[in-house]
């Protein structure tokens, strides 16, 4: 039986494929410096041995300059918080009155005035409204005599707020 | 001699602190050659090849103590030397900002005037031709036309499988003739 060929060895195919090749020398052409091969284990050890160290000082290095970094975030959002809660308190102290206090300067006539509107609740805008009317009412009230007896209903109104002048005092009045 | 020192040794003595340099010493010189020569096939002037050798040296510094004895230790190194050539002349196109044909025109050139290669005409006619090769093709080449060294390693060092690589070193058997004849 004939067996089957297998690849050609290497010298079979140089032999056969390639003679100018296979008659070529295998010898080293290339050579080195002096010595080269006596010093080149003592470089490389050298080598390592210094960038193991400026691996070492630049983890070093890295670390404080996250920490500086670090520093530098923490008091940018320390000083941040402290504005903002500054920022917060002064905005507080200027707020308007509480709606107790709001609903004290107002006086009843016109809370009942607003009321018979057929509001059925007073919000605190609403409040926010009369009291911004009573103190319109006030300014005009005080540039006008109170013995004006031509004057508006408005004006009466000022006139009675201007003077406490309640309900019950004019119910009583003779 | 680091020669007598076996892989295994090697290894261990390296793992420990106080062993580490003198170990990486006895590796440095046990494989110091086979890696250059290796190397310098590829890149042709001695200078790029000292300091590729230097690079692979220092990736296996570095990387030592994590090798899992997968494969041999020389294998590894081989495999570390041929990926950092391969890298060097890439980065060599690069920063030529020419195609692949003119790295190889580059080193032929290099071959013409180099005081550190002392073969025949002949001889540097064969190098000429080994340059026309692809960069893989002529590792492989390499790898079998000098150092003998057996397919079934090459396979693991390239990571390529067995038949691949003998057609490709026939293939470059071929070619290498064919200059030859016609310069």
């Amino acid at each position: 039986m004939k067996k089957k060929p297998d690849i050609l060895s290497d010298n079979e195919v140089f032999e056969k494929d390639a003679p100018l090749l296979h008659s070529i020398s295998k010898e080293n052409p290339f050579t080195v410096p002096e010595n080269y091969f006596d010093i080149l284990p003592s470089q490389i050890v050298e080598r390592c041995r210094t960038e193991n160290k400026e691996r070492k000082t630049s983890v070093i290095g890295e670390n404080l300059r996250l920490f500086v970094l670090g520093f530098k975030w923490r008091v940018l959002t320390i000083t941040g918080c402290v504005a903002f809660i500054c920022f917060f308190a002064i905005r507080m102290s200027n707020r308007p009155q509480s709606y107790q206090a709001m609903a004290q300067n107002i006086p009843d006539s016109l809370i009942v005035a607003h009321l018979d509107k057929n509001v059925t609740d007073i919000s605190i805008s609403a409040l926010e409204d009369i009291s911004a009317e009573t103190q319109e009412n006030n300014t005009r009230a005080s540039a006008k005599t109170a013995s004006d007896s031509t004057g508006t209903d408005q004006d009466i109104i000022a006139y009675l707020m201007n003077n406490n002048v309640t309900v019950s005092d004019i119910e009583n009045e003779p | 001699m680091a020669e007598e020192v076996n892989d295994s040794d090697l290894l261990e003595m390296f793992r420990v602190e106080t062993t580490r340099n003198h170990a990486f010493h006895m590796l440095v010189t046990k494989y110091q050659k086979r890696v250059y020569w290796q190397v310098r096939r590829i890149i042709i002037d001695h200078e790029d090849a000292n300091d590729v050798v230097q690079n692979v040296f220092l990736k296996v510094w570095k990387n030592l103590e994590s090798f899992k004895e997968a494969s041999s230790l020389y294998t590894w190194l081989y495999r570390i030397a041929t990926n950092e050539s391969l890298t060097f002349l890439k980065q060599k196109r690069a920063n030529m900002y020419v195609p692949f044909d003119s790295v190889s025109r580059s080193l032929s050139r290099k071959l013409e005037d180099d005081s550190y290669f002392s073969g025949d005409a002949i001889q540097k006619k064969l190098q000429k031709a080994i340059l026309t090769l692809p960069e893989k093709q002529r590792i492989v080449f390499n790898m079998k036309y000098f150092e003998n060294i057996k397919y079934e390693q090459m396979s693991e060092i390239l990571d390529t499988s067995v038949g691949a690589l003998k057609a490709s070193y026939h293939h470059a058997v071929k070619k290498i003739e064919a200059f030859l004849k016609n310069n």
